[in-house]
């Protein structure tokens, strides 16, 4: 489950979920094969879509623009992936990339 | 993005498509259509976003190997869910006044139930070709 949890205005707890249904994870493990790969994620918002890949990389650089973002997603970042997963606050505009680095380029929801 | 891919890497283009979204509630067994987010903003930004993919392809940089679509339901408990969410992480939908009224009157406080997003989402492989 993909939950989001929070609380509004008077106590109230909200429940979010995000495709309980796994759509996407199957979807784009039938489009890559991420095993040992490099991988730069580009949008990468709260890490949402980087726990249903980053299994079996070798690397995961993943950027996002949003500093809150990006702190909630190394907050959430599961122990075994701290030596496999970066998060960046940056703009892929401006962020300067080691050139021929990575395997697998995510454009995650990133317009 | 095309420099920093190996030769023969992967490019995974995952966005949701470029059509207004519906809205629905769930009520028991019962599935109510509301209506359409108001998504023209992020429909321009799809478009825009192609043509740049397209022009890189038309350069030589990539070549597109395969397209999907699916569906990605997001499903909020409550209607004051689905506002404060939209309003944190969806900034560029409208929603209309007319969904914001029929969802409150299908799923009052109290109530159990859920109101659904079932976005449908286009994805893209494409593969670095060859220096150019």
């Amino acid at each position: 489950m993909h939950e989001l949890d929070g609380e509004l205005e008077g106590g109230h707890t909200m429940v979010v979920l995000r495709d309980p249904e796994q759509a996407e994870t199957q979807a784009i493990h039938e489009l890559i094969d991420f095993a040992g790969t490099d991988v730069l994620e580009v949008g990468c918002g709260d890490g949402r879509l980087t726990w249903r890949y980053a299994a079996g990389t070798r690397s995961v650089l993943a950027l996002d623009p949003d500093a809150a973002a990006v702190e909630q997603a190394r907050a959430d970042l599961p122990e075994q992936w701290r030596h496999t997963v970066t998060f960046q606050a940056a703009d892929i505009t401006s962020v300067d990339l080691p050139p021929r680095a990575f395997d697998v380029v995510v454009l995650a929801w990133s317009l | 993005m095309h420099t920093a891919l190996r030769t023969g890497g992967q490019l995974l283009d995952l966005h949701p498509d470029a059509i207004h979204a519906p809205v629905e509630v769930c009520v028991g067994d019962a599935i109510v259509p509301l209506g359409h987010l108001d998504e023209t903003r992020h429909i321009q930004d799809v478009h825009i976003a192609r043509a740049a993919r397209q022009a890189a392809i038309d350069a030589g940089w990539f070549v597109l190997e395969r397209e999907t679509r699916f569906t990605f339901v997001t499903h909020f408990d409550t209607v004051e869910s689905w506002l404060t969410y939209m309003a944190e992480h969806v900034q560029k939908a409208v929603i209309p006044a007319e969904l914001v009224a029929r969802a409150r009157a299908l799923l009052p406080p109290g109530m159990a139930g859920e109101v659904r997003i079932p976005r449908q989402i286009y994805a893209a492989r494409l593969r670095r070709t060859d220096d150019v």
